[in-house]
């Protein structure tokens, strides 16, 4: 009995070893685009935040001040105007591009070479024929 | 005022284009007088998608979106022939470019 259970036992950690070393295996395989989206998104998404949270300007560094420019932003009317006025573009265009891609799709499609098209052909067009020299 | 304001515009505004693009004689003027026909076009599908009876759908809106991206193709490749020529001809008015005629 002893020897069995232990014959049981032992298959069982080795598997169990397996599928935790995979499991690191996949965590360093993401790593790569973990810090990529931390480097682009998420430090200056937190730049963002503290600047909110200062009175800096372009050329100086601020000081924190607290949820002052919410307040400031909350109480002045064109602030408000502006932020009903995007509401209802956003609202319009949404139909606009709901529209767009779904039975407008092949249209917007060809569009597209149409545009690609036309930019190589404006390119090849536009081109001084000395930069060809110098790029030979 | 309601679809004739919005009908009224387009109209001066193709008119515009129309004259600019007659009376002008350098190529770039002309160009800028074709895309503020296309424009007044532009206009007047919108207005016409607006008002329309069955205005349920944005196939106007749409239309407007398409010509306005045709334009931009066309602007493309026509200021690129314009510039191409000027380059050539070290001239952008359009009667000098006269070498079929003659």
């Amino acid at each position: 009995m002893v020897s069995l259970a232990s014959g049981v036992a032992i298959p069982r950690t080795r598997a169990l070893d397996r599928r935790a070393f995979r499991f690191n295996k996949g965590y360093l395989l993401v790593l790569p685009a973990v810090i990529y989206v931390l480097a682009l998104i998420g430090f200056p998404l937190g730049m963002g935040v503290w600047y909110s949270l200062t009175d800096a300007t372009v050329a100086r560094d601020g000081r924190f001040i607290g949820l002052k420019n919410f307040v400031d932003a909350l109480r002045d009317p064109t602030f408000g105007l502006a932020l009903r006025n995007t509401l209802i573009i956003a609202v319009v265009v949404n139909s606009l591009a709901k529209a767009l891609f779904s039975d407008y799709a092949l249209p917007f499609e060809i569009l597209s070479l149409l545009l690609l098209a036309a930019i190589i052909g404006a390119i090849y067009l536009a081109r001084r024929p000395e930069d060809d020299e110098k790029a030979n | 005022m309601g679809l004739q304001g919005y009908l009224v515009v387009p109209a001066l505004l193709f008119a515009i284009g129309m004259f600019g693009f007659l009376a002008r004689r350098n190529a770039i003027l002309m160009l800028i007088s074709i895309e503020l026909m296309l424009n007044a076009v532009n206009l007047s599908l919108v207005a016409f998608n607006a008002y329309a009876y069955y205005a349920s759908n944005d196939a106007g809106a749409i239309f407007a979106l398409l010509v306005m991206a045709v334009a931009a193709a066309e602007a493309t490749v026509g200021l690129a022939l314009v510039i191409a020529i000027i380059r050539t001809r070290q001239t952008p008015e359009v009667d000098e470019y006269s070498d079929l005629k003659e």
